[in-house]
């Protein structure tokens, strides 16, 4: 035994000696990962199990220095850092040169929420897409398999190595607005493979997938970063819908999965959320499951983890201890501060965190060896020149005919004569912008800037007489819970019109009454609206299936 | 009426026959198998390795041909065709280093086809079908299924080589062992091969993918050995493959089945498999 731990510790110190790092091609990914894991300090392994957010499209001086410090492994780029495609690309490639710096130039898992649909955190020049009802709508497992290839291919080229996609919760409640329309399917098996085939669209171009939010955030309404979900379900429940897409996952060997900051009183407890749960993580999705992958917490920052008895910022250590492998916090740098210095405090007195340190920092850099290493990886240092380059033709058109194929309408159609004259009444400016160019006639009621201040009779009163008056048939958006509400007024006073759906599509089925129309888009993107209009005019034959129930 | 007219694929009007080509799938997987890949993209043939047709009537393209330098026309059409029609092709089949020997037409052009060649030494007509994605249980895996290496062409062989005798050599003729190995390699090394053998290994039934469009993956291939058929064995096979590997491959999936096949298409059905369209497969003898 003695001469094992002999040999061992030569080994590691001829690796120091040599200057060992991540990119060494002498040794495999298991050999490095577990050579690095071993030579790193606590505070280097700590961390790799931090990802966090930065403030401006620029990365501060804090963060580089952090980064380069080795205590910080990874960043998340949001909404607010990636409104100039261009930009997030230099940052990206700043951010990476401050990793390489670091005692073995481990690189940063960079990701983001690059979903589809209307969850599209880097805005500027990537492709706008219908979104996961729309391929569920389709069924087509190719639509799955190209979303994620051609969003991968684009995140590729800002140098972003993981997306927090697939979505894989069901669409189980009709008021789940925020969720809803993020998911595929209400069906467990139909969303297992679509995200199987979206899976491997993204490995296609060697992003990280990351399936959320386990163990499933289809039943509620609520938006679990700020209050934590009560979901009230029995494990066996759970196994028999929820966790069928996240096992089949599992077993396809996806490299992440993030954990809900949801409450599942029956399993977890009342108060402690899953994310915090090492029940649901250790034994249900580790064991039981045999998922070997990463597990990331979802955002931290707004207080959607919780755990009675457990305070700031004990919390986010205790996201380690019960499983996770990384935590996110999107925007507080304090936050980061007080929660490194907690865990490296309790690395030094707690042998069992330490424990679970040991575990998640090898899960880190297995995944980093895996996906960062290879030539075909995401570039670390991506150019801001190519970056411009977007969206692809390739991407646009195919946008194009998934938002068209996508189209569904569940009453026999009427269609429209071109010149007729319409008024198209809306929240989203892309419905005048597209719907215009098909039928010239019409003129758009943007609802959204009249709404303010006024209620919905108010708004339908002004609908009707900007179409009385020019005689114009009436095409009303229904996109949120307003114009769902003006939707119902309009009906009330049988004044007819014609339903648009975008979003969650259980709001147009609300107001529905015996042979009213609905044309379903789901998207909110302009070629959704130009298919939908497409449609509406007779050029196109929907092809298109609710995916919900 | 406006007068119909086949042109030859250029590259300027290529956008437009593969677009064509792709919409139509999976009527037209034969066609786009016969353009080349170029770094993952299908590209335009060299002339002299096949000709490509689009039928145009004005501005609208309304089908597509292409020919094959071993002799194999393949042709998908919106409209029926007329005798006068199929006359450039013909003209082209000529120029063919070995000659046209065999058709592949898929509705309407079909029933064109029969009325004014000579006559063939044999016409099969196919259902087109396709899967649309329907809620099927994600199983755990079911044991003895595998998909084929290199290293299982050799107890592969003969079975894929009765597949070969009874489903794709349609009439009199013997299939030759050498090319029937060279295929088996192609598909294992190319698409993809499963099968499902018993404890001591012997092979009971396989399937496998045969051509890659851009939406659907073509299936073909499915056998079940003589001894081992009404057992069910197949639609483990075809199960196993729709649930655990086509999400992988991220493709639709279609196929085209004998009309006469009653086994088989209640095996597609069962499976979730839909008749959209039909095919005809006609071939000549030179002599």
């Amino acid at each position: 035994m003695k001469k094992i731990v002999c040999l061992i510790s030569f080994f590691l110190s001829a690796f120091s000696s040599f200057g060992l790092s991540f990119f060494q091609k002498s040794l495999g990914d298991a050999e490095l990962t577990e050579a690095i894991a071993s030579e790193m300090t606590a505070e280097e392994k700590i961390g790799q199990l931090f990802m966090l957010g930065y403030l401006e499209a620029e990365p501060d001086p804090f963060i580089l220095k952090e980064i380069e410090a080795g205590r910080v492994g990874n960043v998340k780029v949001f909404g607010w850092n990636a409104t100039d495609t261009e930009a997030v690309a230099e940052a990206v490639a700043q951010m990476q040169r401050a990793a390489s710096k670091t005692r073995f130039s481990v690189p940063l898992i960079v990701a983001t929420d690059q979903e589809g649909g209307w969850v599209r955190h880097v805005k500027g020049k990537t492709s706008v897409t219908p979104g996961n009802n729309a391929i569920g709508a389709t069924g087509q497992l190719y639509d799955a398999y190209e979303s994620g290839r051609l969003i991968a291919a684009e995140l590729r080229l800002l140098g972003i190595n993981m997306n927090f996609a697939p979505v894989v919760d069901l669409f189980d409640d009709p008021e789940a607005d925020l969720i809803g329309p993020r998911t595929f399917s209400s069906d467990p098996n139909i969303t297992a493979a679509l995200a199987i085939a979206f899976f491997h669209g993204q490995e296609a171009s060697r992003v990280l997938s990351t399936a959320k939010h386990f163990p499933g955030h289809g039943r509620t309404g609520i938006d679990s970063h700020i209050y934590m979900p009560r979901i009230n379900l029995s494990e066996a429940q759970l196994k028999n819908r929820e966790l069928i897409p996240f096992a089949a996952l599992a077993k396809e060997k996806i490299p992440a999965i993030m954990s809900g900051h949801l409450n599942f009183p029956q399993i977890t407890g009342e108060g402690t959320s899953a994310s915090l749960s090492s029940h649901v993580l250790k034994d249900l999705l580790r064991g039981e499951m045999e998922y070997d992958g990463l597990i990331i917490t979802d955002d931290l920052l707004m207080g959607g983890a919780r755990k009675p008895g457990i305070g700031y910022p004990r919390i986010i250590a205790e996201c380690i201890r019960a499983g996770n492998d990384i935590v996110l916090i999107s925007k507080d740098y304090k936050y980061y501060r007080d929660a490194f210095a907690d865990m490296l405090k309790l690395y030094h007195s707690d042998s069992r965190f330490r424990e679970d340190v040991e575990r998640a920092v090898r899960h880190v850099l297995k995944a980093k060896t895996e996906y960062l290493r290879q030539d075909d990886r995401v570039p670390l240092y991506p150019s801001a020149r190519e970056a411009s380059g977007m969206p692809t033709e390739e991407s646009m058109r195919y946008q194009q005919s998934l938002a068209l194929r996508a189209i569904t309408v569940t009453a026999p159609l009427r269609v429209f004569d071109k010149p007729t004259p319409l008024l198209l009444a809306g929240s989203y400016a892309n419905m005048g912008k597209a719907g215009k160019t098909v039928f010239k006639n019409s003129t758009f009621f943007f609802i959204k800037d009249f709404s303010r201040g006024t209620n919905q009779y108010e708004v339908a009163d002004a609908i009707t007489a900007a179409a009385e008056k020019e005689k114009r048939k009436i095409i009303l958006l229904i996109s949120d819970t307003e114009t769902a509400a003006v939707g119902r007024v309009l009906n009330d006073r049988n004044i007819p019109f014609t339903v648009f759906s975008s979003l969650n599509p259980y709001l147009a089925s609300g107001v529905l009454r015996p042979g009213q129309q609905i044309v379903y888009l789901y998207g909110v993107g302009y070629e959704s609206f130009r298919a939908a209009f497409s449609v509406l005019a007779g050029d196109f034959a929907p092809t298109g299936h609710l995916p919900i129930k | 009426m406006i007068p119909l007219q086949w042109i030859s694929a250029t590259n300027e009007n290529f956008p437009l026959l593969y677009r064509f080509l792709t919409e139509q799938e999976p009527h037209t997987l034969n066609i786009l198998a016969s353009l080349p890949l170029r770094n993952g993209k299908r590209v335009l043939p060299p002339p002299f390795a096949v000709k490509m047709f689009l039928l145009r009537t004005g501005s609208r393209i309304v089908g597509a041909a292409s020919l094959s330098a071993n002799g194999i026309l393949y042709c998908h059409t919106l409209l029926p065709l007329k005798r006068e029609d199929l006359t450039p092709l013909w003209k082209a089949s000529s120029e063919c280093p070995r000659g046209l020997f065999q058709i592949a037409a898929s509705y309407p052009a079909s029933e064109m086809f029969k009325q004014t060649l000579p006559k063939p030494a044999s016409v099969t007509d196919f259902y087109v079908m396709h899967r649309p994605l329907v809620s099927y249980p994600f199983t755990q895996i079911e044991p003895g299924i595998y998909r084929a290496g290199e290293e299982d062409i050799g107890r592969l062989l003969p079975v894929h080589y009765r597949y070969y005798e009874e489903e794709v050599y349609l009439y009199n003729n013997t299939p030759p062992a050498k090319v029937i190995e060279n295929n088996l390699r192609l598909l294992i090394r190319n698409y993809r091969v499963y099968f499902l053998s018993d404890e001591k290994g012997k092979i009971l039934s396989k399937l496998n993918t045969t051509l890659t469009g851009e939406r659907y993956v073509q299936l073909g291939g499915v056998y079940t050995e003589r001894d081992a058929r009404r057992r069910g064995y197949a639609k483990r096979v075809l199960n196993w493959f729709l649930i655990n590997e086509l999400p992988k491959i991220g493709k639709s999936v279609s196929l085209f089945v004998k009309k006469e096949n009653e086994k088989a298409l209640q095996l597609y059905r069962k499976c979730g498999f839909e008749e959209i369209g039909e095919k005809t497969l006609i071939y000549f003898d030179l002599d």
